[in-house]
């Protein structure tokens, strides 16, 4: 029996509550009080994030500039994939992303979407990916994961908040309303704090620990 | 010299998809005088006792059912002009030998593959995957290279002077000789090189023509043999066709691998490489279905080729079956420097960032890929460049734009395409001197049309914070006019926006840009 528990405990997709590393290679943030809460100390790489906003324009896209600059390094590439608007060049080029390793597909249906980052993230080729979905299906999210475990890329996807309390396999999963970040869950668990502000700041985004927060368990739903 | 001569006797079956495994038995024939004789026949044909060569009236004796076509000879043309431009990747010294022999000279390209033996696999790995029957022979002068594919010899004879004794035993017939001169030569019992060997050449040319003892001579290498290397087409264009009409586009992909794989060969051969190809599938009886598929960085790489031109075909309706293919190069650039890195063997490289764009154009379609520059305008519509697909220009930089500012000149058409208005009309953009490069945030979110706020959705004035204006006044001179006070817009629902409203209009508020 012991054996069994040994064997199943060495398995990479099993991690247990309270085990406070991450299993895949992490990229900084760029936010501080966030880093030091994530498990690795950065957005997980090879693995999938999930953020899910309320509406549009919160600054979804601004928490995770700083790490899509860096994860540019070594003429990697960045793709947006069926963004809801056309990405504005020169804000994006004033976060430090080199433009010329930048493309936004666009995309009319979920599945080409979901083909595009797909291949994208198996390809290598890009150090980051955004990809902006609706509703779909725990089937299509799964094959996201995989691909992203395959290239070494910081894979996000942006969803609306109603998806936040449907089971999803991304490793990382960060529900965003108003102000209000919250991680809802985290492989390799978390810090002492769960839940944080985010502030405008006149370039991009700042993020701070939210000063009365219970310790979260992984998994466990807050509020 | 190492000559390797590859007889494709099958290519009249072989250029028919399908006819070689068929069930009906089936043989090519050809008129040859008043009598028509059998080119090839297929499997069936030939179980029941068709052979090339006979009479179609004694292969019809032979096998009651047995179907004929007319040999296509453009179509064996065409495969062996393919067969030439696909050796020419291996030798720089191919030439054709009557209507379905090639004569690769592979001595001097020996080194680059390694060892002859090597060099002899890959070709083999070819041949295989054309599904192309063919006999070869390895030989020191062409015409015992073709001597030996002819007879099936299957030994190397790399030295001249071993020459003689392997052609002993190879009957006369399958040599170059003239058929007359043959039967003349068996009707006195010489039948085999050998025997012919043995006798005087001044008899030989006396009783049998000049022909026999030259014959002899360049087989043995002591006389020079006429070889006309293949000249090479200026441009691609291949096209094929089958007999039934195809509808499912993915079963299109053969012929067009087919045509891609001759079109790689192509380019390898002469050394350039392709960045627009056109296919063009003929129908029955509607106008044909033409396909121009751009690549973003120039390829001569067949299976990049390949997946583009599959990618274009998963989303490929034809209006009606198709009967035939054109593929045509329609812009060639000569080949960049080779570029794989030198440790990398082939087949191992990643996928490059152009090839996978290319790859999600080709399936997405042609608008999709979008690529951005900055450019100097404070109009925020006109501040970006976006260029569609996955080719992306340099900036123009130079002395000539302070000039152009004065003179208005209409731009060279790369610059137009460049800055286009992200709306889609094509206008000549000006490079605005007084412009400093702006501090101010902007909106990661541009909408391509100003939204009037009241269609914005769960959007509240009275739940709204506005910054400070910015005015934004620039354009007067193109007809894009624009005075507009710019704000950014915190909603009390955490969204930030950027909203505007025109001097003019000062009520009406209009939505321009997400802080995401």
């Amino acid at each position: 029996m012991a054996a069994t528990i040994e064997s199943l405990l060495a398995r990479a997709d099993v991690w247990r509550a309270g085990e406070r590393h991450a299993t895949t290679p992490t990229l900084a943030s760029g936010h501080r009080e966030l880093d030091a809460v994530l498990p690795g100390g950065g957005w997980p790489l090879q693995a999938l994030t999930e953020i899910c906003h309320a509406r549009p324009g919160l600054g979804e896209l601004s928490l995770m500039l700083p790490a899509f600059a860096r994860a540019m390094d070594e003429q990697r590439w960045l793709l947006f994939v069926s963004a809801p608007h056309r990405p504005y060049a020169p804000a994006l080029a004033a976060a430090g992303i080199d433009l010329e390793r930048f493309a936004h597909l666009r995309c009319t249906t979920t599945e080409q979407a979901l083909w595009a980052a797909e291949q994208a993230l198996r390809s290598g080729v890009c150090g980051a990916l955004a990809l902006w979905l609706g509703h779909c299906d725990a089937n299509a999210l799964r094959r996201l994961q995989l691909a992203a475990e395959v290239g070494r890329s910081l894979a996000v996807l942006y969803r609306p908040l109603a998806h936040a309390d449907q089971a999803s396999p991304a490793a990382l999963r960060i529900a965003l309303d108003g102000e209000h970040l919250r991680i809802v869950k985290c492989r390799g668990a978390l810090g002492e704090v769960a839940r944080f502000v985010l502030r405008r700041s006149p370039h991009g985004v700042s993020v701070h620990a939210q000063a009365a927060s219970a310790r979260v368990l992984p998994f466990a739903r807050a509020r | 010299m190492l000559w390797l001569a590859l007889q494709f006797p099958h290519l009249a079956i072989d250029t028919r998809p399908g006819a070689e495994t068929q069930t009906e038995p089936l043989a090519i024939s050809e008129a040859q005088g008043a009598r028509r004789i059998i080119i090839a026949a297929n499997a069936a044909a030939r179980v029941q006792g068709v052979r090339a060569g006979q009479v179609l009236g004694a292969a019809q004796t032979l096998c009651a059912e047995l179907k004929t076509a007319t040999r296509r000879s453009s179509d064996e043309d065409a495969a062996m002009q393919s067969l030439a431009l696909w050796a020419l990747g291996y030798s720089s010294l191919v030439a054709r030998h009557g209507d379905d022999t090639l004569l690769v000279e592979i001595g001097a390209s020996r080194l680059l593959f390694g060892n002859e033996r090597r060099l002899l696999q890959a070709i083999a790995v070819d041949l295989e995957g054309d599904g192309l029957a063919c006999v070869a022979g390895l030989a020191a002068t062409a015409s015992a290279a073709r001597l030996f594919a002819s007879a099936g010899h299957g030994r190397i004879v790399r030295d001249l002077a071993d020459l003689r004794e392997h052609i002993t035993a190879i009957e006369l017939h399958h040599g170059d000789l003239p058929t007359d001169t043959c039967d003349a030569l068996a009707g006195v019992g010489v039948r085999r090189y050998g025997a012919l060997l043995r006798l005087p050449r001044h008899e030989l040319a006396r009783r049998f023509g000049q022909v026999v003892p030259d014959h002899l001579d360049t087989l043995l290498g002591r006389r020079a043999e006429v070889i006309v290397p293949m000249r090479i087409a200026e441009r691609f264009r291949q096209r094929l066709e089958w007999p039934h009409a195809i509808a499912n586009s993915m079963v299109l992909l053969f012929p067009a691998r087919r045509l891609l794989v001759a079109a790689a060969h192509w380019l390898v051969a002469c050394q350039r490489s392709t960045t627009r190809l056109r296919l063009a599938f003929a129908h029955e009886d509607h106008p044909d279905t033409v396909i121009d598929l751009g690549l973003g960085q120039s390829s001569a790489d067949r299976e990049h080729l390949i997946a583009v031109v599959r990618a274009r075909l998963e989303r490929l309706t034809l209006p009606q079956g198709c009967v035939a293919l054109t593929l045509e190069l329609t812009e060639t650039q000569a080949l960049d420097a080779p570029s794989r890195d030198l440790f990398v063997r082939h087949g191992e490289a990643p996928e490059d960032a152009q090839q996978l764009l290319d790859r999600l154009q080709g399936r997405l379609g042609d608008t999709a890929v979008e690529r951005f520059v900055v450019a100097e305008d404070h109009r925020p519509e006109f501040c970006v460049g976006a260029t569609h697909g996955s080719r992306f220009f340099s900036r123009p930089t130079g002395t000539s734009q302070e000039k152009r500012f004065f003179s208005r000149p209409t731009g060279t058409s790369q610059e137009k395409r460049f800055f286009s208005r992200p709306t889609g009309t094509s206008q000549e953009k000006h490079r605005d001197p007084w412009v400093a490069p702006t501090t101010a945030m902007r909106p990661m979110f541009l909408l391509s049309e100003p939204q009037p706020v009241a269609q914005w959705p769960s959007f509240d004035w009275r739940r709204a914070r506005l910054s400070l204006p910015e005015r934004i006044e620039s354009g007067w001179w193109d007809e894009a006019d624009a005075t507009r006070d710019y704000y950014r817009l915190d909603q009390t629902d955490g969204a930030r926006l950027w909203v505007f409203r025109n001097r003019q209009a000062p009520h009406d508020w209009f939505v321009q840009g997400v802080y995401a």
